[in-house]
């Protein structure tokens, strides 16, 4: 059991964890590695490509008419919300169908 | 207030969640408070199961003889006055085979007492269901190790004992009376957590406990039953499921320590520690009258035939009982709320206090360093 004393100091401590990432979150800056002070861009070493020189719009394509309509995505049945005593209903039809229970048991439990 | 660390925090919100749960499912009536009292009636049963925790299935000389019934009712009105409860659970051995079980329940119904009756239900028939939920037994305890007779049976060590079982969790169903299916998870039957909880969900429990399999009793001989720590977290995810989906009161009440599976994601359970000592403790009167710190624990406290309630929990062995810690665990800041698991297994299994309990011995390699 941490003495009082332990507890604020490892809470201060917890605390300062936690400011120095807060602050380290706002301002990047303050935990990010000092920029150079000057820049030299390196040398060129071969002629860059252009990204784009010049742009040629492709030929008119016809539009596909469509035959059929597919649904994007097929429709999972909605679940129906049911409550616990429901749901605890259906488990034990669904047990009694699968016939987990004993047969005496079963014979009782069916209605 | 004492400072709390994270931990102890967790551990004492858990706490609250489970009372604050036990509350919700009692139709908002507050949980009734401890300490607890289990009056085991007697050491027999028509069980012989491997993990049973019984001390006195290693230990016989733990038990000396069988109060009667005058014994028993002295011993009850005595619990009830000195400790000012309202509530005593029946447990054995199995309960029901004392032929004067009724006049006991009833005696206890006639002062007022509440009752919880812990039985493998092999005796549970609707004769005798019914003059139970006349005579104030408010809640039932059965066990279900499996899915199939096979899993149950060869655990039990009797055959029919599953077919028994499910019958009488069947007339529960029919009777609508308010009962709490327990799982053993042994690794033979940790793999069936779930069809074997759906089949007790189905037929109406309020309530479920998964309980690991803690060696004690016949289940020190069995050490090899008990389940890895990756089997136990898979259990937890599918019993916090079925919580979830089925509004169940879900406790796991053999301590499943912290530093072995981080128990926070399983949000529909209430997991319980070492209680003995405690508000909730669950004292153990055996089937003799002397009484340990719970059902689990070989250590006799005293005897509630010659010594008040009061001069026994007050005596150095409870003191001694809830101090002990193994060495490996002082360190850890959870030792006051996680008790190191179970005492008293380390106790009956390791002769120690001081051990770690079987599981946590069977995990030191999953232990965090020291802090």
């Amino acid at each position: 059991m941490p003495t009082p004393d332990k507890f604020a100091s490892s809470l201060k401590r917890q605390l300062k964890i936690a400011a120095i990432s807060l602050l380290g979150f706002l301002v990047p800056s303050a935990c990010a590695p000092p920029p150079p002070m000057c820049y030299v861009p390196p040398a060129p070493t071969d002629t860059p490509t252009p990204f784009v020189t010049c742009y040629t719009a492709p030929p008119p394509t016809e539009t596909p008419t469509p035959t059929t309509f597919t649904s994007p995505i097929s429709p999972l049945p909605t679940p129906t919300p049911t409550s616990a005593p429901e749901a605890r209903h259906l488990l034990l039809e669904k047990l009694l169908a699968d016939g987990r229970f004993p047969d005496d048991v079963a014979r009782e439990l069916k209605p | 207030m004492r400072p709390r660390n994270w931990f102890q925090a967790t551990l004492l919100r858990w706490q609250q969640e489970l009372a604050a749960e036990g509350a919700r499912l009692s139709g908002g009536r507050p949980a009734r408070a401890g300490p607890y009292y289990i009056l085991e009636l007697t050491s027999r049963c028509t069980q012989d199961c491997r993990y049973c925790y019984n001390v006195w299935k290693l230990r016989p000389e733990l038990v000396t003889g069988e109060l009667d019934t005058r014994g028993w009712c002295e011993l009850i009105a005595k619990v009830q006055d000195e400790a000012d409860r309202q509530l005593v659970t029946f447990s054995g051995g199995e309960p029901l085979l004392r032929d004067d079980f009724r006049d006991i329940l009833a005696f206890c119904h006639r002062r007022g007492l509440e009752s919880i009756l812990i039985t493998n239900g092999g005796l549970l028939d609707a004769s005798t269901l019914a003059f139970c939920l006349d005579h104030g037994v408010t809640m039932f305890e059965l066990t279900l190790l499996g899915a199939d007779a096979e899993t149950h049976d060869r655990l039990t060590r009797t055959p029919g004992s599953w077919e028994r079982a499910l019958a009488a969790m069947m007339r529960l169903y029919q009777a609508d009376a308010p009962w709490c299916g327990v799982f053993v998870a042994t690794c033979e039957n940790v793999g069936q957590v779930r069809q074997t909880l759906e089949m007790i969900v189905a037929l109406g429990a309020t309530a479920v406990m998964f309980n690991r399999f803690n060696p004690g009793g016949e289940g020190a001989r069995h050490l090899h039953l008990m389940p890895s720590v990756d089997q136990v977290r898979d259990a937890l995810a599918v019993v916090d499921e079925l919580a979830a989906t089925y509004d169940l009161f879900a406790t796991a009440s053999i301590p499943i320590m912290p530093c072995l599976i981080d128990t926070s994601p399983y949000r529909h359970i209430g997991f319980g520690f070492c209680a003995a000592g405690r508000d909730n403790a669950y004292y153990t009167v055996g089937p003799d009258g002397r009484i340990r710190p719970c059902n689990h624990s070989a250590t006799v406290l005293g005897d509630l035939r010659t010594q008040t309630l009061a001069k026994v929990l007050a005596g150095p062995g409870l003191a001694e009982f809830t101090a002990a810690a193994p060495d490996v665990c002082r360190p850890c800041p959870g030792l006051a709320a996680c008790r190191a698991g179970c005492r008293a297994a380390a106790e009956v299994c390791f002769g120690s206090l001081s051990e770690p309990e079987p599981w946590l011995r069977a995990n030191l390699e999953r232990l965090p360093p020291t802090p």
